[in-house]
């Protein structure tokens, strides 16, 4: 069981996770000056989302996302529904991967193949997970003030270099633009569905811890974005692949505070594990309570040959990634994240109302 | 093309032959069937032909929307 302090950051750093590393650059390209409020309606969305999951787990106390198909529409279709989710953990893991090693062939090591960086993450992932959702959490609480600090240490150190001028005129830009952006519903904020896997786990239910701790990452996010346009400027801040790491290489305060940005490599690599910390514990969760293994290890040699196969083969470059995710990010995650559960939640419905007209007929 | 089999056979099959012989037949089919999927996405990328996986979802989306 994990505690919902551990909950509430373990959803903050799955949410941030990736989002820091791919997203900025979009964001301001589509948000101009008033990027910074687009964390916002999104999170509202992700919040209304979240409350409908929230709705559907309240019918169906202790049980996982996997289980609820089981338990609702029976063994075969909801067994075929259990594997189309696992596939979805692993093609989000897949590309957290993928966007790890862009990341790091792009900034500290070019020459290093991608598939090392994929290998060396998940015998890593899954020697975590393989020791329990406590592990998970704890290391996660563990880890967390290592990352806020620092990073807005970093961040703060960095606006030696501020205008306000950047960040003006405001909300002069089209609005429609941005609410019209919704990849970024998406991507992060749907794929949170990933951590209704811990729900059953978390010790006085997860539904407040999972709620606030959306609210916060968004903040965070806006944050962050606020800081990226105020330190580079729109032009430059949609131009650069990672807008975050470039605001810290550019910090020279003196002779004594310079190459700063190994810090920012560390927190954003550490966020990415946790994330796929969260996505490595959902897929082999799946697997393990929808065909009941009596086994771990070797399933987890399995899932370490799959994830580091889809981590090659999820896109082919960071640019057709960019126009997948601007067109069919949001359909395919509404497949899993609004589709399948409303349908589960009608199944539900229906289910406990003739439930109760047969009870009532029998009496 | 033979390092890439030599690697991943044994990997692959030294489990699957294990899981047989202590009769754990279904840990052996759930593991060959997810590292056979593996098996044959990394079969492809030694090809130099990947199986892109998004363009894949693309063309469902796009039969779908059809």
């Amino acid at each position: 069981m994990i505690s919902r302090f551990q909950f509430y950051l373990l959803t903050i750093n799955y949410i941030l996770g990736t989002t820091l590393f791919v997203l900025i650059q979009r964001l301001v390209k589509q948000g101009g000056q008033n990027a910074w409020f687009m964390p916002y309606w999104a999170g509202g969305f992700g919040v209304l989302v979240g409350l409908f999951w929230i709705l559907l787990f309240r019918h169906y106390p202790g049980r996982s996302l996997v289980q609820i198909p089981l338990d609702a529409w029976g063994r075969p279709l909801g067994t075929f529904v259990s594997v189309l989710y696992f596939l979805y953990f692993c093609n989000l893991a897949g590309w957290v991967l993928r966007n790890l090693s862009d990341f790091m062939n792009g900034t500290i090591m070019p020459e290093t193949p991608k598939s090392v960086f994929h290998v060396m993450f998940l015998l890593v992932a899954c020697y975590t997970v393989a020791q329990g959702a406590e592990a998970v959490g704890r290391l996660n609480q563990i880890i967390t003030p290592f990352l806020f600090f620092p990073f807005w240490l970093v961040l703060l150190l960095a606006t030696v270099n501020w205008d306000w001028e950047r960040l003006q005129p405001v909300f002069h830009s089209d609005l429609g633009a941005i609410l019209q952006y919704h990849s970024f519903l998406g991507f992060p904020y749907m794929e949170t569905i990933a951590l209704t896997m811990l729900f059953p786990l978390v010790k006085q239910g997860a539904g407040r811890p999972f709620l606030l701790g959306l609210w916060t990452a968004s903040v965070s996010l806006s944050m962050t974005l606020f800081m990226i346009i105020g330190l580079l400027g729109v032009e430059r801040a949609s131009r650069l692949t990672f807008p975050v790491y470039t605001v810290v290489q550019e910090v020279s305060i003196g002779e004594v505070i310079v190459n700063i940005h190994a810090i920012i490599s560390v927190i954003l690599l550490i966020l990415i594990f946790i994330k796929l910390l969260v996505l490595v514990y959902g897929a082999s969760e799946t697997l393990r309570q929808v065909f009941r293994p009596q086994t771990r290890w070797p399933h987890f040699l399995a899932l370490t040959i799959l994830l580091s196969a889809m981590a090659l083969s999820i896109y082919e470059n960071p640019i057709q990634n960019g126009e997948w995710d601007e067109k069919y990010t949001f359909i395919y995650d509404s497949f899993f994240v609004l589709l399948i559960p409303f349908l589960l939640l009608v199944t539900t419905w229906i289910k406990r109302t003739f439930g109760k007209r047969t009870k009532r007929r029998m009496s | 093309m033979l390092i890439f089999h030599i690697l991943l056979v044994p990997l692959i099959g030294f489990p699957v032959l294990g899981l047989l012989r202590k009769k754990l037949y279904r840990d052996a089919a759930v593991f060959g069937a997810v590292s056979m999927m593996g098996y044959g996405l990394w079969f492809r990328i030694v090809n130099h032909r990947p199986f892109i996986i998004t363009i894949f979802i693309e063309k469902m989306i796009e039969t779908f929307v059809a």
